[in-house]
């Protein structure tokens, strides 16, 4: 057994009891039950099929405290000009007063804290929907101590403009720590939300963030999802989203992971209805001893949607990338796209990559797919570059930016779009890979 | 009973919407009869409910042939009895060569009407001289069906498929549209030289131009679900002038 | 205990004829019922095995005993009760014990004849193959040695190769496959009873096929073959293997063990037209298909090559699988998997790139139908020497109607950055204006899909030796028969 686990739910029962809501038997059960679920899963291991490819061994290794609850430090500005609003959650807790929040109708921006306090009908139903729980004891984790994080509403057939930014930020503490932010969107009938979830911290401290947003849709709303993972080089970074799009819905996402020692972004979609399209495209890049996990799990319930992956990594030194991709297609579920596609670059003789694309398959009328490829820049373009009077970095550089850019170009928002492009290069830039 | 096609007052439904709404039509053998009209009036509609593709509700009327009712009948037993249709839209099968696919169809319709198969070294030379006829090349016959064809190509093969198969009744279903003017020659001679007093085509087209090279007997004007005018050759050369609008919905 | 070292004994006297082929009077065909160091020793005994080999056997079932049956794969079948089953049977000679194929089950010819094998022995005469064929688990004929062996080729039963070239057996055996690999190859050296022994000296070809049929015929009984072949520098062997069982209400386990190993320049090409009984429409009865199949490649420039056309078996885990040690070494595996009814498959294969330069090719062509299910899963690893590895992957799954399942379960782990690795894979369905075209231009439904599948299976097919292609695409529309309406 670990050190790590049993600091993480030391005395649970009696801590949670001060956590928000707990007089509410709805919200007490949940975290008690969540405890108990993690108690029995432990942290993931090997032979547990989903996390075969990723340890959390910093989890493992060290004794993690819950974070404390502190005072914002600075935000790093990403460059995505004006939002709608800007919604600080330090080390997973809501800082109004560092947010900003203006009035935008139709837009409504809560604590969760405040919803537990207030038994929020809505919103504990949206934090219950199920998960596949052997699969997910970071879930469970999370689920322990749910205490606080952000609410969105945006009321129907309202379009919100201007996107609104979830910045999570680490702030750490003396030893190890870990927080929990917890997001919740609630798009009404025909509403529709540009959101950019990203995730920051100091670039030397061992902390922990396990983070999770789950989405509820209104038929026909429309959802842009985009997500900035850049935690600290020694971040262990475990963050879920689930989202069920519904009938002639649109959800379309977008994952940037550039940072963490240990990292792993799952999102979780469900094709609820006929018409639902979701676009789940990302890039990622690692170096040193990083490992960089991405793993999708798209479940077609309902005929006719559409759903279509791209995602491209770069993997330096002794980083290893791990994409997991699973696109599950239920009887019945006629008529439907399924397209997915995973390109890696390995810069480094000691770099790997484990990838794992999975396509499951119970429809007959069906048009599914995935590519993977993965190897090293091509000699043959950097040769191009070069007969042209470009030096060979350069000429790595431009391959390398260009290689992120083909996922990065299919960001639908064109501020967000240029925001993460210029993050990226930042990226290649400063590691010296480009 | 060698009567050829007879149909009567056919009506037919996609779904809940009556697409041909009473088509009386007779082709007898030898006889070349065109059928024209505007897009969307239900040609293609007639040429599958002719040979029998899935998805349309015969909601009235009757479809014999050499009097027999091959409403009744599967697509492939109305194959055997000598229908033939040349898709408006090819279709293409991975991995099976044109030349196995011929051979298979041929060998199966011969089966179904109590013919011995062909002897492979037999059909090869046959499947060349008729593909020669249709100036397709020897290689194609070894690519799979209809995969990475051209436009013209495709529907050249579709030629060549009623060449071996050697129907009583083509059905031909706009081969014309996306030919070039001499892939359009080659074709109309492949049909011509299969003209005889024992076969006879039905041939859609929505422009008069192929029926320069194929001269029809009768013409069938067919817009919205209704024949609305027969005539003569003339009749087509005239339709090239006038065109469709004078055929407004019937009330 | 007395009466079974009796048996013991009596097997002991009797194998001294064993060499010649064929025991002539045994009272007993089986094997006691049941898995025991007991049931270990009968069978060793019975093959006159050396000390050896029994300690080789021993060893493994203390393994196994450690072992679980594995669960991991998309496959789902009732307990198999291992102590109700027979590890050894010998068809009980007719007179003399076979000595042609022609005495080897009419049934069985007839079937292949069907089928369009060339099992006959004037055509095999005719000098196409050599057949070694395998009924329940003894050899019973090997035809064509004499010609083989001119070259210095041996071909001939497992067991007779433990008498005739112990050496060479044990230089090799659990080299690829060790006895501790899986559960079911664990089953297999414990309890192994016969299969073929192959073995290509230095720079020969090998001058005809060499093939072997494996049959089940008794009743609760499983069969665990071994074939073990061997191609030394610069040698070459093409190798078919075909399999049938009769119709039965009960399950019967199957779990063989192959082993290849190619040296410098050798080349060895496997091919396996799998039709052991799937069980009924309902799934009631079929063959449990539980095999380990591996290749070494541990000289430069070696290659083998995997060709399986699947089609039987109610239970199939299966991952015939390349170890490509040797520089410039090649693993090509071209798969064939057709599920209909109640069938189960879970097959693919693992491609290991140890070497430089080393290069694989997997291509997977999955059919469902009924209410099946098919899983290809397969690895491709590259370790961080395997400077220059290529693999190119592509799976594709075709689904006929809509109560099958189809799923494509790839691995791809990547130690070094001068590999290319490539994967693709597709689902889709028969379309409704394919299989309209086919029955336009006059083929039965069932022609027009045994036609379009035999197209999506293309690539497959066409690597099988002549004789087998033209069996497999029979057996392609015989097995999917009644799956469309
Ligand atoms: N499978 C179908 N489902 C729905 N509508 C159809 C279908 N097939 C044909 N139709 C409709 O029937 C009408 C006639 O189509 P078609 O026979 O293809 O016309 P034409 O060949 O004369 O252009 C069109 O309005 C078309 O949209
Ligand atoms: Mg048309």
């Amino acid at each position: 057994m670990s050190q790590g686990e049993p600091i993480l739910l030391q005395d649970h029962a009696a801590l949670a009891a001060a956590l928000p809501g707990a007089r509410h038997p709805a919200v007490a059960a949940r975290r008690a039950e969540a405890a108990d679920r993690f108690r029995r899963l432990g942290l993931p291991h090997a032979r547990v099929e989903a996390w075969k490819y990723t340890r959390l061994k910093d989890l493992e290794a060290l004794p993690f405290a819950r974070a404390e609850a502190v005072p914002a430090t600075a935000v790093p500005d990403i460059g995505l000009g004006a939002v709608a609003a800007r919604v600080l959650l330090v080390n997973g807790r809501f800082d109004a007063a560092a947010s900003e929040l203006p009035a935008v109708p139709g837009l409504t921006v809560r604590s969760l804290k405040d919803c537990l306090e207030a038994g929020d009908a809505a919103v504990l139903e949206l934090l219950d929907r199920d998960v596949d729980e052997t699969q997910a004891p970071l879930a469970a984790l999370a689920g322990a101590w749910l205490e606080d994080g952000a609410v969105l509403s945006v009321d129907a057939g309202v379009a919100v403009d201007l996107p609104v930014e979830v910045v999570c930020l680490a702030v750490p503490g003396e030893g190890p720590r870990i927080a929990f932010p917890r997001l919740a969107v609630m798009l009404g009938e025909g509403a529709s939300l540009t959101l950019v979830e990203r995730f920051h911290g100091p670039a030397d401290a061992v902390y922990a963030v396990d983070a999770a947003t789950d989405i509820a849709m209104g038929a026909g709303a429309a959802l842009n999802h985009y997500v900035l993972q850049a935690e600290g080089a020694a971040a262990t970074h475990v963050s879920a989203a689930r989202c069920d799009v519904p009938a002639n819905g649109r959800y379309e996402g977008f994952i940037l992971q550039l940072g963490g020692h240990v990292a792993r972004r799952e999102t979780r979609l469900r094709m609820m209805g006929a018409g639902g399209d979701a676009k789940l495209n990302g890039a990622y890049a690692a170096t040193d001893d990083a490992v960089c996990d991405t793993t999708t799990e798209i479940r077609h319930v309902a005929a006719e949607t559409t759903t279509d992956q791209v995602f491209k990594g770069i993997l330096d030194d002794r980083s290893r990338g791990v994409f997991q991709g699973r696109v599950n297609v239920q009887r019945d579920a006629q008529r439907i796209v399924g397209n997915q596609l995973h390109n890696a670059l390995l810069l480094s003789r000691k770099a790997e990559v484990d990838c794992k694309p999975e396509l499951l398959i119970y429809a007959d009328d069906v048009k599914c797919s995935h590519g993977a490829t993965c190897g090293e820049l091509s000699e043959e373009e950097i040769f191009y570059l070069r007969s042209r009077g470009i030096d060979a970095a350069t000429a790595r550089s431009l391959l390398l930016e260009a290689f992120l850019g083909a996922a990065i170009d299919l960001i639908g928002n064109p501020p967000v779009k240029a925001a993460f492009a210029a993050r990226a290069a930042e990226w290649l830039a400063l590691r010296g890979v480009a | 009973m060698a009567n050829g096609l007879v149909i009567k007052d056919l009506h037919v439904n996609v779904g809940e919407r009556e697409i041909l709404k009473g088509i009386s039509l007779s082709v007898e053998p030898g006889k070349v009869h065109a059928i024209m009209g505007p897009n969307g009036s239900g040609k293609s509609t007639l040429a599958h409910v002719i040979s029998g593709r899935p998805g349309y509700e015969v909601t009235g009327g009757s479809v014999e042939f050499n009097g027999v009712d091959v409403l009744e009948m599967e697509p492939e037993e109305r194959a055997a009895a000598g229908l033939f249709l040349a898709f408006q839209y090819p279709v293409e099968i991975p991995g099976v060569t044109n030349t196995v696919f011929l051979k298979t169809a041929l060998n199966a319709q011969r089966k179904a009407r109590g013919e011995a198969e062909m002897d492979p070294m037999a059909f090869l030379k046959f499947l060349r001289d008729k593909a020669k006829l249709l100036q397709l090349r020897d290689e194609m016959l070894k690519r799979p069906l209809n995969v990475g064809f051209s436009g013209g190509e495709k529907k050249r093969n579709e030629m060549l498929q009623m060449a071996v198969l050697e129907p009583k009744l083509a059905i031909l279903d706009e081969t014309d549209s996306g030919l070039d003017i001499d892939a359009l020659r080659i074709v109309a001679e492949g049909v011509n030289a299969q003209r005889s007093p024992e076969r006879s085509f039905l041939v859609i087209t929505h422009y008069q131009r192929l029926l320069d090279y194929i001269v029809p007997d009768v013409v069938h004007v067919l817009a919205h679900g209704r024949i609305v005018e027969t005539g003569d050759a003339d009749l087509a050369r005239r339709l090239e002038k006038t065109g469709y609008a004078d055929y407004t919905p019937a009330a | 205990m007395a009466s079974s070292t009796e048996t013991v004994e009596t097997v002991n006297e009797l194998t001294g004829a064993y060499k010649y082929g064929f025991v002539t009077d045994i009272e007993t065909d089986f094997s006691p019922v049941g898995l025991s160091e007991e049931t270990v020793r009968f069978i060793s005994a019975r093959k006159n095995e050396p000390e050896w080999l029994l300690d080789w056997r021993l060893k493994a079932l203390a393994l196994w005993r450690k072992m679980e049956e594995p669960r991991w794969a998309m496959v789902s079948y009732p307990a198999i009760d291992y102590q109700g089953l027979h590890y050894y049977a010998a068809p009980k000679a007719k007179t003399d014990g076979p000595k042609s194929l022609d005495e080897v089950d009419p049934e069985l010819l007839s079937t292949y004849e069907k089928l369009g094998i060339p099992l006959k022995e004037q055509e095999i005469l005719a000098g196409v193959v050599a057949v070694d064929a395998v009924f329940d688990s003894v050899s019973v004929a090997t035809t064509y040695k004499a010609k083989l062996e001119e070259k210095g080729v041996i071909f001939c039963s497992f067991s007779e190769a433990v008498q005739r070239v112990p050496d060479l057996v044990r230089k090799y055996l659990g080299s690829v496959v060790p006895q501790g690999d899986n559960y079911f190859a664990c089953l297999n050296s414990a309890v192994f009873s016969d299969g073929s022994f192959v073995f290509i000296p230095k720079g020969v070809r090998c001058p005809m096929e060499l093939s072997t049929y494996f049959r089940i015929n008794a009743q609760n009984t499983g069969q665990f073959e071994r074939t073990l072949i061997v191609a030394e520098e610069g040698a070459y062997v093409s190798y078919l293997e075909g399999c049938t069982a009769p119709q039965r209400d009960e399950h019967q386990l199957h779990a063989a063990v192959v082993e290849l190993v190619a040296l410098d320049d050798a080349e060895i090409k496997y091919s396996t037209v799998q039709n052991w009984y799937p069980g009924d429409v309902e799934g009631k009865g079929g063959v449990y298909n539980f095999v380990t199949k591996r290749g070494a490649c541990r000289g430069k420039r070696s290659k083998i090559s995997w060709t399986q056309v699947e089609t039987g078996s109610a239970v199939t885990w299966k991952y015939p699988s390349c170890i490509l040690q040797g520089d410039d070494s090649v693993g090509e595996f071209y798969s064939v998997a057709i599920t209909n009814n109640a069938q189960q498959a879970d097959t693919g294969t693992k491609m290991i790139h140890i070497g430089k330069n080393t290069r694989s090719t997997i291509v997977s062509k999955g059919i469902a139908a009924g209410r099946s299910d098919n899983t290809y899963r397969g690895l491709v690893r590259v370790l961080a020497g395997a400077e220059g590895a290529r693999n190119y992957s592509q799976c594709d799954s075709l689904l006929i109607g809509d109560k099958s399942g189809a799923h494509t379960v790839p691995y791809i782990e990547s130690r070094t950055p001068f590999s290319t690795l490539e994967h693709e894979a597709t689902t889709a369905r028969i379309s409704d204006d394919q299989l309209f075209l086919c029955r336009q231009r006059g083929l039965s439904p069932e022609e027009a899909v045994a036609l379009i599948v035999n197209g999506f299976c293309k690539e497959v097919l066409q690597n099988l030796p002549m004789e087998f292609a033209v069996e497999a695409q029979k057996l392609v529309g015989i097995s999917l028969e009644g799956s469309v309406g």
